[in-house]
C-alpha cells in the first residue's frame, strides 16, 4: 500500500477546518507526487467561493436538496463543480515553484456521503489531474470525515482501460517543510531567432514557445554545479550553475542562405528555484529546478498572451498573438515575484502595468489568506537606455492612456486656475 | 656531459630519400626524447618552405606535440639546428635549449645525433610503453554552427563577416565563462582556464586500446550559462525587421581534437592545451571555408599507424568521394614514410572515439575473426615465422546454410581472402556466394553456364580470375609438382607474407587450405604451415576450431614421420598482391 508522508503542520490545518463548522469544504493539496519515489503532501490551499457566491462543494440529499447540517441522516452524495477546482488547480499550480506541484484534493465531509461520492470525487480528481501541466494520471484525494472524525487519504488511478477508483494509502506525518533543501539557479539566455520568409505568418508567441521548446532540450541535458564544483554531497543547498554545450547552435533545415524578414531577440535573465526532498538524491532537485526554468519561461509568455487575449483590438495592436510582420516590437515580460506561505516560498508573475497590489489581492484570493510576509522582489524589468527609448513603440497595457492622462491633467492644471481667476473677476464685478 | 637521445619511431625507414629534411617531434616535458618524425614536403629554393610547412605541421600533429629538431640527409648539423629553429620560430614556439640536430648520409643508413651546440649525442633506448606511461591523451569535440547575415549578398562581406566570427569564436575559448569537463572512467574533473588549480595526477591509468595507445581522456567544452549577478532583468522580447534582401547564412564547423599533456600537468595546463589546438584547427577550417565555400564539410578525423606512437590528424571533406581526396592521402603516406599500396588513410580507418573509449572498427558479424592469433608455436627450433598481416573472417563449410561439404572448400577459401581485402579496406564489397562466385566465372567465359548451381571444384587459377574480376587484385600462382616439394618454396612464402601479408590458398589434390604462415628454418629446412581448415563443419567455437586442429601450426613433417601434404599430388598456391592504391 502506498505510503503518503504529509507535514506535521497539516493536523493543525486540518483542525482548523473542521473547527469552522461547515458541513462541506473543499481544497487543494500541495506537495510532490513521487510516481515511484516517495509522495508528499506540505500543505493545502482552500478552493475560493464561485462567481456566483456558491460554493465549489455541497452536500445534496437523496432528494436532490442541498443540505448543511452535518448530520444528515440517509444517503447524500457530494456534488463539486469539477471545472471550477480544476480552474483554481491551473492557477495554484502556476505559482509553485520547481518540486512542487498540486498533488490532489482535500475534502471534509460525513462519512457517510464519502460512500456515496466515489465516483465525482475520482471526476474531481482527474480534472486537477488534466489540468496541471505534467499529467501524472494519478493524483490524492484526502477525505477528512467530520462524524465520525477521521482522516482517509485516498489515491485515484486511471486505469489504462479509462476507468478510474480510489484506492486507500497509508497517511503519516513528519517533519517536511522545515527539512527541504532549497536550490536557487539565475539562468540567462540571449537568443537571436530568425524569421525567415517562408515562416513571416508566425506569431510571436509560436516562434518564443518554439525556442524555449528547444532551450528544454538544452538545459535538460546540461552538466550541473552546486556551489561551484561538481560533486553533490548529502547537503546541497545553494546556488546551481547550468554548463551548456559550447556555441550550442541548432542545426538549421531549409533554404541556405535563407531569405529573412527579421530578426527576434529574446534576452533576460530567470529567477529559478527548486525544492528537494529529504533523503533523496541531488539529481531530482536539480531535475526540479531545470523544469522550473522552463516552466517559469513558459507561463509568462502565456501570461502575456492571456493578457492580449482579453484585450479588444484597438487596446493593444501589437501582442505576443500577432505576426511578425513589418513593425519593430519590444514586449518585456512579466517578471516572477516570490511569496511566502507555510515556512515555504511560492511565486507569481508581476505584469509591467500591475503593482504590489494586485500580488496581495491574488494571493489572497487564490490561497485563502492575507500574504503572511514581504514580497520578494528577485527580478527587475528591463529598463531601456536613453539610446533604445527611440526604438521603443509599444509596451503592453496603454501607456499611451498614460499619456493622455498625464496631458488632460497637464491642461487641468492649467485651465481651472484660469477659470477661477475669471470667475473671481466675474465675481468681484 | 652530454644527455642521451631516445628515439621511439624508425628513423632510418621514415627519411629514405636521397636529401631532404624531416621533422623530429617531442613533447616539451620529455625533453630529448624524438617521438615520431614527419617528412618536409614543401620545399622553396632548396630550402624547407616554412610557411606552408606551417599550416600542415600545425593540422597534422595532435596538441601539446612539437617540432624539437630536425634530420637532415646529406648536410651537416649546424644546417639541421637552423632549420629546427626557424621551423619553431614560424610555429610560434618558446625558443628552446634543447634542439635536437640529427644527420644521414645520403648512402647509409646511419643516423647521428648532436646538441645545439653541435656536440654529439648517445642514442639510448625507450619504449612506446614508457613513453605512455607519463602521457595522457587528451580528445575534445565541439560542433559550432555560425549564423551570418548580409544584405544584397555581397560574397566579400560574406567573407568579412566568416573571418570576424571565426576570430570570436577562437577567442571565445579563453573566455572566463568557458569551463572543460574531463571524464575518466570513473571521475570527472572541472577545469578553467583563468583559474589556478592544484596540481593533480588526475590521469587514471587506462588499459592500451589495441596494446597501442592509451584511451582518451574525454574532454567536454561548456559554457556557463548562469552565473550570481546583482541585476536579474527579466526577459524582453525585440523585433527588428530586416532590410530588403537580407540573407541569413549558416554553416557548422565541426572540431575534433587529441592533445597529449603530461600526467602530472595541471588541470588548467590541459585545458589551455585543448584550447589551442581547438583554436588551430578552427582557424584551418576557418581559412579554407572563407576562401572556397562555406558549404563544404570539412571534418578532421584521426589515424593510428604503424610508423607513429601517437595518432595524426587530418581533415577531409566529407562530401568529396575517396578518389578525389587520394592527393591528401598520399602525402600524409610520404610525410610519415609509409608504403603507398595499403589504404591507411581512408576514412573509414579513422578511430573511433566514443566518450573515453577507443571502438575498435572491426565488424563483428556471425564469423570469427583472426582465429590463428594467439595461437603457440610448434617448435620448430631456430625457426622464423612469418604470418599475414590484417584481419579476416574465418569462412568454412555448412556456414549460411549452405551444404558444400565435400566440394566447396576452395570456394570457402576464396571467401576468406576477399574478406581480408574488405577489413582492409580495399573494398566494401561483401564476399560472394558459392554461386555469385560460379556466376562470375561464366561471365569471363572460364565455364560454361552449366557450371552456375553445380558441384564442381574450382582450383587456384579460378579464384585469382575471381579476384582479378571481381576485385581487380592480381596473384601469383606458385606450383610443386609434389607436395614434399612444399617445404622448399618456403623462402618465397616467407617473403610473401613479410612483404604483402595476404592470405594464401593451397590447392592440391581435392583438398583446398588457406595457409596464414611459415614457420621455417633455412638451415635445417625444416618448416610448418599455419593452415586455416575450410573442412571445419561445426559451430563458431574458437575452442573447438583451435583444439580439433582446424586452425593451426602444421609441421610439414610431423615428430611421426608423416607428411602433411601428398608426395604423389601437385600442388598450386595461390598468393594474392595488394593492389597499389591509397
Amino acid at each position: 500500500m502506498r505510503t503518503v508522508v504529509g507535514d506535521e503542520a497539516l493536523d493543525g490545518a486540518v483542525d482548523s477546518i473542521v473547527a469552522a463548522g461547515r458541513a462541506v469544504a473543499l481544497g487543494l493539496l500541495i506537495g510532490r507526487l513521487g510516481s515511484g519515489g516517495r509522495d508528499f503532501v506540505v500543505g493545502l490551499v482552500q478552493t475560493p467561493v464561485k462567481e456566483d457566491g456558491g460554493d465549489a462543494a455541497v452536500l445534496l440529499s437523496s432528494s436532490g436538496n442541498q443540505s448543511r447540517s452535518r448530520s444528515g441522516a440517509g444517503s447524500m452524495a457530494l456534488s463539486i463543480d469539477a471545472e471550477w477546482v480544476a480552474e483554481h488547480a491551473r492557477q495554484v499550480s502556476r505559482m509553485l515553484l520547481g518540486g512542487l506541484s498540486v498533488v490532489g484534493l482535500y475534502c471534509l465531509a460525513p462519512d457517510s456521503a464519502f460512500k456515496q461520492s466515489t465516483a465525482i470525487l475520482c471526476q474531481v480528481s482527474n480534472a486537477v489531474d488534466a489540468a496541471t501541466s505534467i499529467s501524472a494520471q494519478e493524483r490524492f484525494v484526502l477525505q477528512i470525515s467530520t462524524s465520525p472524525r477521521r482522516l482517509a487519504c485516498k489515491v485515484c488511478t486511471v486505469e489504462p482501460n479509462g476507468s478510474s477508483s480510489l484506492k486507500p494509502c497509508e497517511w503519516k506525518l513528519a517533519k517536511i517543510s522545515t527539512n527541504l533543501q532549497s536550490l536557487t539557479c539565475t539562468y540567462s539566455f540571449d537568443a537571436s531567432i530568425p524569421v525567415r520568409s517562408a515562416a513571416q505568418a508566425d506569431t510571436f508567441k509560436n516562434k518564443l514557445l518554439s525556442w524555449t521548446a528547444s532551450e528544454i532540450k538544452v538545459i535538460q541535458s546540461a552538466e550541473v554545479l552546486i556551489n561551484n564544483a561538481l560533486q553533490e554531497g548529502e547537503n546541497y543547498s545553494g546556488d546551481v550553475q547550468l554548463l551548456l554545450p559550447f556555441n550550442n547552435k541548432e542545426v538549421v533545415q531549409g533554404d541556405n542562405p535563407a531569405i529573412v524578414t527579421g530578426n527576434v531577440n529574446f534576452k533576460g535573465s530567470v529567477d529559478a528555484r527548486a525544492y528537494g526532498f529529504p533523503r533523496e538524491p541531488a539529481s531530482m532537485a536539480i531535475d526540479a529546478i531545470k523544469e522550473d526554468i522552463i516552466a517559469s519561461l513558459r507561463n509568462r509568455i502565456d501570461i502575456l498572451c492571456e493578457e492580449a487575449e482579453q484585450q479588444s483590438a484597438e487596446q493593444a495592436p501589437l501582442s505576443l498573438l500577432s505576426h511578425c510582420s513589418q513593425d519593430r516590437a519590444e514586449f518585456i515580460l512579466p517578471r516572477r515575484v516570490l511569496l511566502p506561505w507555510n515556512e515555504l516560498l511560492i511565486c507569481d508573475y508581476l505584469l509591467p502595468s500591475e503593482t504590489d497590489k494586485e500580488i496581495r489581492e491574488r494571493y489572497t484570493y487564490l490561497f485563502g489568506q492575507e500574504l503572511p510576509g514581504d514580497i520578494l522582489q528577485s527580478e527587475k524589468f528591463f529598463t531601456p537606455t536613453p539610446a533604445d527609448s527611440k526604438t521603443l513603440k509599444i509596451s503592453p497595457k496603454g501607456e499611451a492612456k498614460s499619456k493622455l492622462v498625464s496631458l488632460i491633467s497637464a491642461l487641468f492644471g492649467i485651465l481651472v486656475p484660469i477659470l477661477v481667476a475669471l470667475a473671481v473677476a466675474l465675481f468681484r464685478k | 656531459m652530454a644527455p642521451a637521445v631516445r628515439v621511439l619511431c624508425d628513423l632510418a625507414k621514415q627519411s629514405q630519400e636521397n636529401a631532404g629534411v624531416a621533422w623530429l617531434i617531442g613533447v616539451p616535458w620529455m625533453p630529448w626524447t624524438i617521438v615520431s618524425s614527419i617528412r618536409c614536403l614543401r620545399y622553396k629554393d632548396g630550402d624547407p618552405d616554412y610557411a606552408a610547412e606551417e599550416g600542415e605541421l600545425r593540422i597534422l600533429l595532435p596538441g601539446g606535440l612539437e617540432v624539437i629538431g630536425a634530420l637532415l640527409v646529406g648536410s651537416d648539423a649546424a644546417k639541421a639546428c637552423a632549420v629546427a629553429t626557424k621551423i619553431r620560430e614560424v610555429l610560434n614556439l618558446v625558443s628552446s635549449n634543447d634542439i635536437v640536430a640529427a644527420t644521414r648520409s645520403s648512402s647509409s643508413d646511419g643516423i647521428t645525433f648532436f646538441s645545439q651546440a653541435l656536440q654529439p649525442i648517445e642514442q639510448s633506448s625507450f619504449s612506446a610503453k614508457e613513453f605512455w606511461e607519463s602521457t595522457a591523451l587528451l580528445h575534445c569535440q565541439v560542433e559550432l554552427g555560425l549564423s551570418i547575415y548580409t544584405s544584397s549578398g555581397t560574397s566579400s562581406d560574406l567573407k568579412k563577416q566568416l573571418d570576424g566570427k571565426i576570430r570570436d569564436l577562437a577567442e571565445s575559448f579563453t573566455s572566463s565563462t568557458t569551463v572543460c569537463i574531463m571524464e575518466g572512467s570513473s571521475r570527472s574533473f572541472l577545469a578553467r582556464s583563468q583559474a589556478n588549480e592544484e596540481l593533480q595526477s588526475v590521469f587514471p591509468d587506462s588499459a592500451l586500446f589495441d596494446s597501442s595507445i592509451p584511451h582518451p581522456l574525454a574532454v567536454k567544452l561548456l559554457t556557463q550559462q548562469s552565473k550570481q549577478t546583482d541585476e536579474v532583468i527579466a526577459p524582453v522580447v525585440h523585433y527588428t525587421p530586416s532590410a530588403e534582401g537580407t540573407l541569413l547564412h549558416t554553416a557548422t564547423v565541426s572540431l575534433d581534437v587529441l592533445c597529449l599533456v603530461s600526467r602530472n600537468s595541471a588541470l588548467h595546463k590541459a585545458m589551455n592545451t585543448i584550447t589551442r589546438a581547438l583554436t588551430i584547427q578552427l582557424e584551418s577550417i576557418g581559412k579554407a571555408l572563407s576562401a572556397r565555400n562555406t558549404s563544404l564539410q570539412l571534418r578532421p578525423y584521426h589515424f593510428k599507424v604503424p610508423a607513429s606512437v601517437h595518432p595524426v590528424t587530418a581533415i577531409f571533406d566529407k562530401n568529396q568521394l575517396e578518389r578525389d581526396s587520394v592527393d591528401l592521402r598520399k602525402a600524409l603516406h610520404s610525410r610519415l614514410g609509409l608504403p603507398l599500396d595499403r589504404p591507411l588513410f581512408r576514412v573509414a580507418n579513422a578511430l573511433t572515439i566514443r566518450g573515453p573509449q577507443f571502438i575498435s572498427n572491426r565488424i563483428d558479424g556471425k564469423r570469427l575473426l583472426d582465429v590463428h592469433l594467439g595461437l603457440p608455436r610448434c617448435g620448430i627450433s631456430g625457426g622464423e615465422v612469418s604470418v599475414i598481416d590484417g584481419s579476416y573472417e574465418y569462412y568454412h563449410y555448412l556456414q549460411d546454410r549452405m551444404d558444400d561439404k565435400g566440394w566447396g572448400c576452395a570456394y570457402r577459401s576464396l571467401q576468406t581472402i576477399m574478406s581480408w581485402f574488405r577489413l582492409q579496406h580495399y573494398t566494401s564489397m561483401k564476399e560472394p556466394s558459392h554461386r555469385e562466385i560460379q556466376a562470375t566465372l561464366v561471365e569471363i567465359g572460364d565455364k560454361e553456364p552449366s557450371f552456375v548451381g553445380s558441384q564442381e571444384w574450382i582450383g587456384a587459377i579460378e579464384l585469382s580470375f575471381v579476384l582479378d574480376k571481381l576485385l581487380g587484385v592480381t596473384s601469383k600462382i606458385l606450383s610443386v609438382r609434389s607436395g614434399a616439394d612444399l617445404p622448399e618454396k618456403c623462402r618465397e612464402l616467407a617473403a610473401h607474407f613479410d612483404t604483402q601479408g595476404t592470405p594464401v590458398m593451397i590447392g592440391g589434390g581435392v583438398l583446398a587450405y588457406t595457409l596464414l604462415g611459415v614457420d621455417y628454418n633455412e638451415f635445417t629446412g625444416e618448416s610448418a604451415f599455419l593452415i586455416l581448415d575450410p573442412h571445419y563443419t561445426g559451430g563458431e567455437d574458437l575452442k573447438t576450431i583451435r583444439s580439433g586442429g582446424w586452425c593451426g601450426w602444421k609441421k610439414a613433417v610431423s615428430d611421426t614421420g608423416r607428411e602433411f601434404f601428398l608426395r604423389n599430388k601437385f600442388y598450386n598456391l595461390l598468393l594474392p598482391q595488394r593492389p597499389q592504391a591509397v
